[in-house]
């Protein structure tokens, strides 16, 4: 991604937010315009993939960027509260 | 019978010669001084040292809550008694935590306000019906849940004035995040807007107000 993107900071970031964990990974990078022909997040970046295994786990998966501006993508998939991906550990 | 040494607190000349009418017919009460301003009554309090001081709030020059915090701080053998129009939550709140003896109504009738000075003086707490109703449904009210740091995090870049995709760039993570991170605050608020969010967050003194530079 860094080479790709020619980005000089890379973060990932976990958050479990009340029933939901977000995973985001943030460029600086070049960016791009996420509509563009051949760039789309459904298209030439092998996000259609990822999206679809997202999506098999009730989660979400976007992107967001623009030229110049870095690229950030999310994916958010439910925990359930008490299951065993629930940060706080037993149930309520 | 040693007498009750009073002090009033009042901006409204009309309100002060009013008490001290009211007052002068009970045999055992002594109004030592009256003040138009909070800086006055805290600089009576140290000249006269009264038993008790009727404190107005809303006065120019340190309103009536501040000058309260300092009178018991500095002079604690003194007791203060607000005697006000207002009634709002975070008025009643606000005395009472700056070390108010009692809370009473400008609507108390004479003879409820005199039996409350006395009590005030010997350190009892008075509160008007009302008020009394007021914190204790406060107490009674659903324990507030509290802000994960993030979530303070965020809505202190709210508080600056910062959009979502400021936010988004300073932590370095999503906007879709940022926006998560929001809504469960509001949620937590019982607000849904970023205003009204930040506003009770000061209110309750989760964030504080952003320094000027």
């Amino acid at each position: 991604m860094t080479r790709h993107a020619n980005a000089g900071r890379v973060a990932v970031t976990l958050s479990y937010m009340d029933g939901e964990a977000a995973l985001d990974v943030r460029d600086d990078g070049a960016g791009f315009a996420p509509t563009a022909d051949g760039h789309g997040p459904n298209g030439g970046l092998g996000l259609r993939g990822m999206r679809e295994r997202v999506e098999a786990l009730g989660g979400r998966l976007a992107v967001e960027s623009a030229p110049g501006r870095g690229t950030t993508i999310v994916v958010t998939v439910p925990v359930p509260r008490g299951g065993p991906g629930d940060p706080e550990g037993v149930p309520r | 019978m040693s007498r009750l040494r009073i002090l009033l607190a009042d901006d409204h000349p009309v309100v002060r010669d009013g008490l001290r009418g009211m007052l002068a017919g009970e045999p055992d009460f002594e109004v030592v001084g009256e003040a138009a301003s909070g800086v006055e009554a805290v600089r009576l309090t140290e000249r006269e040292r009264p038993d008790v001081v009727l404190m107005d709030l809303q006065m120019p020059e340190m309103d009536g809550a501040t000058a309260t915090a300092e009178i018991a701080a500095r002079f604690p053998e003194t007791r203060v008694l607000v005697l006000t129009t207002y009634d709002a939550d975070a008025d009643i709140l606000r005395a009472v935590e700056a070390g108010a003896t009692g809370y009473l109504l400008k609507d108390t009738p004479r003879e409820r306000l005199y039996p409350a000075i006395r009590a005030a003086a010997r350190g009892e707490t008075v509160l008007a019906p009302t008020v009394a109703t007021r914190l204790v449904s406060r107490m009674r009210g659903p324990a507030e849940e509290a802000l994960t740091g993030r979530e303070v995090e965020v809505l202190e870049l709210v508080a600056r004035g910062s959009s979502n995709a400021d936010i988004a760039a300073t932590l370095f993570i999503s906007e879709a995040t940022v926006k998560t991170h929001l809504l469960h605050a509001f949620a937590k608020l019982g607000v849904d807007d970023r205003t009204a969010a930040v506003v009770v967050a000061l209110e309750r003194g989760i964030i504080a107000l952003p320094r000027r530079r």
